[in-house]
């Protein structure tokens, strides 16, 4: 290994002095007459055009929520309004300058960038290409009823009806919207016209972005990226990973030439001045003005400007020089767009935090009255101009409504009439095609790999003569995690692998070691500790057609990247009315020995978020079968590894550990060990303590037990558990997840349901105990033993002749305990 | 010793006796196998008589008392022998308590002094008896004791907190299998090893036969036929020149053969019954048991009188074939007007065959067995339905059946 960045100390001993530089406030100034030759008069009614209809779009929710008609046509919304009126300049001067291939990335309150990214979109897009886009999207649903109902001559008009019918009905949960009524308005995303979502997590939108960014910089793909983020959500901490993350030094010091440069997003600072009723500058941040963040992240400090984000021209200015700052690869870009929301946080806003006189005087500043007044002084448009737009803006909104809002043609989904249907929404349950992936760029050949070769010398089975043998002879489950990922990214381009100290390191528990040889740092990086950008930078990656496989270092860190791994990974399949894919691999370490923040077993936690699979293989043939087919999936999966196997040769399956890729279906268990007597389901590495159990069954006590590893949580096949238990009439279950919310109570519950008649003893669930998991020495008080399985069958299933229990409690719930609040 | 005497069995089981009277009073003496009482069943009277000679040193019930067979009512012995504690009574306290749940108390103090004050009994709660305390059984032990009958009440767990499991269950029907050898006092309640739902032929037989036994008035004539001709003559279509190409003929098909050919001449006995006027018929549609492992089955020959023995053979031989197959079709079993049962090839001499409702005769026929003569005598039983025909018009239609038998070779001659 080459020693890329080394520390002096006497560099780092000198004294000196660290100059933040300026930071420009509004800027920007220049005669309409020069944007006129810039853009056109066309272009610049566009923009007063585009600002109408944007806030129309709004009045009509406005008015629909408050007095449940708009224009004559009544309804009642049920869900939420998040308007930004008064934001319009803002909206549409981001958008003005966009490309319909670049992304932008929104908020809780993003209607004005949904509409205004669309319209400029369709300004710019080849026709056919954009009727190809739009007739093809969720099937044509959405087409269908624009192309009957919403017919026009114009396709630009017929595009327009398009993107109000689409987002109107998304807003009203039509399953003819944008995301088959599943999103609703806050999260309304199109991507063929580089609208992703839009997020009601604040500053949800910024790892998102920044992962999609990141796309664009390591596959070498044109276009930008925009995160729109209110100013009150600069104080949260994913906002704060993402500016890290855009900005961290590998990407223009040590990428190679081709993929060198900052990360190319725009951090759009949404900044109106509240958070809902809270003000950041003043009172709940300390930097005085937005734009200070800038200078706190990188030497260009961000490119950071304040702009006067009420006027269309600057805002379009300050994207344009975003543009330069990016395309010269010294992106990110923070913009501090100050404009006011006339509106309240939501329908029901009383306004109680601020005065009317400050309502007043941002009125008077209303953008579209201040834009139209200066294009009618200017000859730009005439005088009647702004009305007949606004008349057409009003028709425009007004048709689209009352076509969403038809329930014949506009229909819901019937959730649960048939449960694929979301099954299929919330999973695809598909693989990418081989023959679409590119082979992978490594820096040496896969043959040539030595790490591969030196395990390629060990034998495949970790048994020899009947004893096990060790991890440096036999293949372990580390190896068979290497070997999946070498087989799986060296012929698939797509995927890139980042997670804390994973490159040279080698990961914590030497995993990666060895693939920094293989893989080129683009495709295999040392991320920040920033456990919220890692995942959110993953999910947008995977939004913008990656494959992202990246760590978690510990099972524990998983609250650290909470949002991101249960709001954002688990939710976009199916918040997208499952018309996005979110191929998606996290590999999370379940700990040992390290006490209570490092050796917690969440997979149970994580089965609790609808949308995630959750993997947790046992063996080494099938970490590596499991991990070949996540990674060759096309769904997010956490997979859950355990520190105490990874140096596990294979001892269960006699096949061994296959050389090939060779896939391990998802969903399905495996047979450990037949046994006619009782069943023992188990997750994890609780196998091998079940394994002993039942070998001290089968000699002490006669009984043979039959020995099923779960392997997979969600999804997971009953068939092979439900056939065993009706064979033995007994199930014990043992994890290393704490006994509350166990996984295991959840199998237990259906088990004890579907096979009642044939249970001769109450399914036993056994856990790690409710509390905080203690120090190494005294960890086997807190985790399944064998012992505790003999005594949980003694105690609770089929008393085991002449067996002495343990003192102390068994590792089952009792209900004295929970009272204790254990 | 003192010696028991016994209620005798009555012959069925569980019929309780009542005690008429005592021949012999206590200290009276007793010769063995003479009366020392008299008991009195639902059908008879019985004598009781001494198992010995002796004197009566206990009498245990008295006239009109109830008394269950095998029961000890008296003793005999020397004069002045002692005599054990009532071993009976001992039986039924235990039983009791054991029902209650409790040990019983002692017998009599050491020392044989009586307590001061008789102790009070601790209270035990009488068990609900509307409402019997719930047992603690997995649910596949429930499933399995109701498959096999077991009484849960009577099996003993051995799960944890003494559940019962499924394992006690199965058990428990063994042990109650094997004891059948134990005296059959000592059984409570007898145990089945298996129980067998009453569903599909099962339940069509039972329904059919409970029906035939509670609506008609059946009566069974018995009679012999010569069997010494139908034997000679199958012996020689056995070893015809045709017979090798030709359907093999059994005895069965004979009489079959000969009924059809006997029953055509009997319209009052080839009838069935319906109180809306008896249907009497001048064709033989012939059905015949066909014991299978699925259960009783009873094919229909249509026009058995009008058939060849060759034909009659075959169309039967077929029949017998789908129904141990499983795939006689119902109209085949349909339209019967009279039946044949041969149980003769299971040594059964003479039955009563029930009759195949509505129709009003049935014919068994039972194992040939030779006479003191060397004839060979073939046991007929005809059961008819007394609602429809008279003993003397069965009679005389057995007797033409067993003519039929007699001279099966010569029934087509003319
Ligand atoms: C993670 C998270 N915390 C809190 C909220 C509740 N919430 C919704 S909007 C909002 C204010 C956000 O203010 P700002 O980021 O300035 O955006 P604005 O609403 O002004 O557009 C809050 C706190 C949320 N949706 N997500």
């Amino acid at each position: 290994m080459v020693k890329e960045l080394p520390i002096d100390p006497d560099d780092i001993r000198r004294s000196g002095e660290l100059k933040l530089g300026s930071i420009p406030v509004n800027a920007y100034e220049a005669p309409l007459a020069e944007e006129r030759r810039r853009y056109g008069d066309a272009a610049l009614e566009r923009i007063g055009r585009d600002m109408l209809l944007v806030r129309e779009f709004e009045l009509m929710l406005n008015s629909i929520k408050r007095e449940g008609a708009y224009l004559g046509v009544a309804y009642n919304h049920l869900g939420p309004a998040h308007l930004s009126i008064g934001q319009e300049a803002q909206a549409v001067g981001q958008a003005f300058t966009l490309d319909p291939r670049d992304k932008v990335f929104g908020s809780h309150r993003s209607h004005g960038e949904v509409v205004a990214k669309g319209l400029s979109a369709i300004a710019k897009a080849e026709p056919n290409a954009l009727r190809e886009d739009l007739t093809r999207w969720a099937g044509g649903e959405t087409w269908r009823v624009v192309r009957d109902l919403l017919e026009d001559d114009d396709p630009q008009q017929l595009a327009i009806n398009y993107l109000m019918y689409g987002m109107a009905a998304e807003t009203f949960g039509r399953r003819t919207g944008f995301n088959r009524g599943l999103g609703g308005s806050m999260h309304a995303f199109f991507p063929p016209l580089g609208i992703y979502p839009n997020n009601a997590i604040v500053g949800g939108s910024a790892p998102l972005a920044t992962g999609a960014a990141l796309y664009n910089r390591l596959r070498n793909e044109d276009g930008l990226v925009v995160a729109s983020i209110g100013d009150a959500s600069t104080g949260t901490g994913p906002v704060w990973e993402s500016f890290n993350f855009a900005s961290m030094g590998q990407l223009r010091g040590l990428m190679d030439e081709a993929h060198s440069g900052g990360l190319p997003v725009i951090f759009f600072i949404v900044n109106n001045f509240y958070g809902m009723g809270g003000q950041p500058i003043g009172e709940t941040m300390g930097f005085e003005r937005v734009a200070r963040i800038g200078a706190g992240v990188n030497p260009e400090r961000m490119h950071a400007q304040s702009i006067d984000g009420n006027d269309p021209f600057a805002v379009i200015d300050a994207m344009r020089q975003a543009r330069e700052h990016i395309e010269a690869g010294t992106g990110p870009v923070l913009i501090d767009c100050q404009t006011y929301r006339l509106s309240g946080h939501s329908p029901s806003d009383a306004s109680s935090y601020r005065t009317k006189e400050e309502l007043d005087r941002w009125a008077a500043a209303d953008p579209i009255e201040r834009y139209f007044g200066r294009l009618v002084d200017e000859g730009v448009v005439d005088g009647d101009r702004q009305s007949a737009l606004k008349a057409w803006a009003e028709q425009t909104v007004r048709a689209a409504l009352e076509v969403a809002i038809d329930d014949r043609v506009s229909p819901r989904m019937r959730l649960r009439d048939e449960p694929e249907v979301m099954a299929g929404l919330t999973f695809n349950s598909t693989s990418a095609d081989p023959a679409e992936a590119s082979a992978g760029e490594t820096s040496v050949a896969e043959a040539d790999l030595p790490h591969l070769q030196a395990i390629r010398k060990k034998s495949r089975i970790g048994v020899a003569d009947g004893a096990p043998m060790p991890g440096s002879k036999a293949v372990t489950f580390r190896d068979a995690i290497f070997e999946a990922i070498v087989h799986t990214t060296a012929a698939d381009d797509r995927i890139a692998l980042w997670g804390e100290e994973n490159r040279d390191w080698g990961g914590s528990f030497g995993v990666y070691r060895g693939l920094t040889e293989f893989l080129p740092r683009h495709r295999l990086f040392n991320s920040p500790i920033s456990e919220a950008a890692i995942i959110g930078a993953g999910v947008g990656f995977a939004l913008a057609g990656g494959r992202p496989l990246v760590e978690l270092m510990y099972a524990d860190f998983i609250g650290r990247a909470g949002d991101e791994l249960f709001n954002q990974m688990a939710k976009w399949q199916p918040m997208s009315g499952g018309l996005v894919q979110l191929p998606m691999v996290v590999r999370i370490s379940v700990g040992a020995k390290y006490g209570a923040q490092h050796s917690q077993d969440w997979s149970s936690m994580a089965t609790t978020v609808p949308g995630l699979k959750v993997l947790f293989p046992a063996t080494a043939r099938d970490a590596k079968g499991l991990l070949i087919s996540a990674l060759r999936g096309n769904d997010p999966v956490l997979f859950f590894e355990s520190q105490r196997l990874y140096d596990q040769p294979e001892v269960v399956h006699p096949e061994g550990v296959p050389v090939d890729a060779l896939p391990t279906p998802i969903g399905v268990p495996n047979l450990v060990r037949r046994g006619d007597d009782l069943t023992i389901l188990t997750v994890g590495a609780t196998l091998y303590r079940a394994l002993e159990a039942a070998k001290r069954l089968h000699e002490q006590y006669g009984i043979e037990a039959e020995l099923i590893d779960a392997r997979s949580l969600v999804p997971f096949e009953y068939d092979m558990l439900l056939e065993s238990v009706r064979k033995t009439g007994r199930l014990l279950c043992a994890s290393d997840a704490n006994l509350r919310g166990s996984w295991l109570h959840t199998v237990a519950t259906t088990v004890t349901a579907e096979a009642f008649d044939d249970l001769d003893g109450p399914v036993t669930v056994l856990g790690a105990r409710n509390w905080i998991a203690p120090p190494a020495e005294l960890e086997w008080e807190y985790f399944v033993t064998a012992d505790d399985i003999l005594d949980a069958v003694h105690e609770r299933i089929l008393p085991l002749s002449g067996h002495v229990m343990q003192p102390g409690r068994g590792g089952w719930a009792v209900p004295s305990d929970s009272a204790l609040g254990l | 010793m003192a010696t028991e005497i016994r209620i005798p069995t009555t012959g069925n089981a569980g019929e309780d006796a009542v005690l008429v009277e005592w021949h012999v009073d206590v200290g009276g003496s007793t010769r063995e196998g003479e009366p020392v009482l008299t008991i009195e069943t639902a059908k008879s009277t019985l004598e009781v008589v001494a198992p010995v000679d002796g004197t009566v040193l206990e009498q245990r019930a008295k006239p009109g008392d109830d008394v269950a067979e095998f029961s000890v009512v008296g003793l005999i012995g020397e004069p002045g022998e002692a005599t054990h504690p009532a071993e009976t009574h001992t039986h039924e306290l235990s039983a009791e308590a054991r029902a209650h749940g409790r040990s019983l108390p002692p017998e009599s103090t050491m020392g044989g002094e009586e307590p001061a004050e008789p102790s009070p009994e601790p209270p035990v709660p009488a068990p609900d008896a509307a409402r019997p305390a719930r047992i603690a059984a997995s649910p596949r032990a429930r499933r399995v004791a109701s498959a096999l009958g077991v009484d849960l009440t009577e099996v003993d767990g051995s799960g944890p907190l003494g559940r019962i499991l499924a394992g006690d269950v199965e058990r428990a029907a063994v042990d109650a299998t094997t004891a059948t050898d134990a005296p059959p006092v000592q059984s409570v309640v007898i145990q089945p090893s298996a129980v067998v739902p009453v569903r599909g032929v099962r339940k069509v037989t039972a329904q059919r036969m409970h029906a035939s036994l509670s609506e008609a008035a059946q009566v069974t004539l018995t009679r012999y036929a010569n069997a010494d001709s139908m034997l000679q003559w199958l012996d020689r279509i056995r070893t015809s020149p045709g017979a090798a190409s030709a359907p093999r003929v059994t005895l069965n098909d004979l009489l079959l053969y000969a009924t059809a050919r006997a029953v055509v001449g009997h319209p009052v006995l080839n009838s069935r019954f319906d109180w809306d006027g008896i249907r009497q018929f001048d064709r033989v549609n012939l059905g015949f048991a066909v014991d299978t492992e699925r259960g009783l089955f009873v094919p229909v020959i249509r026009d058995a009188h009008r058939l060849k023995l060759g034909e009659l053979a075959s169309q039967v031989h077929a029949a017998i074939e789908r129904a141990r197959g499983g795939r006689l079709q119902p109209d085949e079993m349909a339209e019967g007007t009279f039946t044949v049962s041969n149980l003769g090839g299971l040594g059964v001499h003479w039955f009563t065959p029930v009759l195949n409702a509505p129709q009003n005769g049935i014919l068994g026929i039972g194992a040939a067995h030779r006479d003191g003569d060397g004839r060979m005598l073939l046991p007929l039983s005809l059961t008819f339905d007394h609602r429809a025909l008279d003993g003397g018009a069965a009679a005389r239609a057995l007797a033409d059946i067993a003519t039929a038998i007699e001279h099966v070779d010569v029934l087509d001659a003319f």
